[in-house]
């Protein structure tokens, strides 16, 4: 079982299945642009210990004037 | 020396005052040696332009190329369907309601962690009351993507966004 990764960015936004791990290490290491919902509960969250079958969305922190 | 002679010359067409001037040889030769020093910077001149022109029409060449041109259809061709695919991701972020509700009322109302009610619309401006916020758009973001960054970034953290003046 994978997890289901949207990454909002340029050109629209991307669906990856990643393996836990990788899919954790690409949240620590983007998530700091990024917040991030857990798709199945609909929360916003800016840090997550990533499962198996979860379904998240990372969407850009723009910037504010 | 040179002798200059002033005249009034009066005819049908106005007056006009005419200036003769009697050259001297050495003025003539002096004529001669400027004039060929134009003519061979005008040359030089013709010879850089045609250059110019020549580099122009190769440049505008390339980008008339079919290969930048089927770049450029492929690339408005994956714009559409990003922008298709991220109308999608917005009506089902925010839900079959809201998301009507911003193509038919042009907005949708939500309420951020500072308690306060704004609206987002279809644009992803997003309003306190009737004043809109100001908020960068990141280049080649799809409007719809943007509106769900608008709305999760002031739902989050509104206290980042300022007025727009």
């Amino acid at each position: 079982m994978t997890v289901k990764v949207k990454k909002l960015g340029f050109e629209g936004h991307k669906t990856v299945f990643l393996s836990e791990e990788e899919a954790q290490e690409m949240i620590n290491a983007e998530g700091e642009r990024y917040f991030i919902r857990n798709d199945k509960t609909g929360k916003i969250v800016r840090e997550i210990k990533v499962r198996k079958g979860q379904e998240l969305t990372l969407i850009p922190i723009v910037a504010g004037g | 020396m040179s002798v200059e002679e002033k005249k009034l010359r009066i005819n049908d067409r106005g007056v006009f005052a005419v200036r003769t001037r009697q050259v001297s040889p050495k003025a003539i030769l002096h004529h001669r040696a400027r004039l060929q020093s134009k003519i061979l910077e005008a040359r030089e001149q013709i010879v850089f332009w045609q250059k110019e022109l020549k580099s122009l029409e190769t440049e505008l060449g390339e980008y008339n190329s079919p290969v930048v041109s089927n770049y450029m259809a492929q690339m408005e061709a994956m714009k559409d369907k990003a922008e298709r695919r991220a109308q999608e991701l917005l009506r089902e972020f925010v839900g079959e309601i809201a998301y009507k509700q911003i193509q038919k009322k042009g907005s949708v109302a939500f309420t951020a962690k500072d308690g306060l009610k704004y609206r987002v619309n279809g644009k992803g401006h997003v309003f306190r009351g009737d004043r809109r916020l100001c908020i960068i758009r990141p280049s080649q973001l799809p409007l719809p993507d943007f509106v769900i960054a608008a709305l999760v970034n002031v739902r989050e953290q509104p206290n980042r966004f300022r007025f727009r003046r």
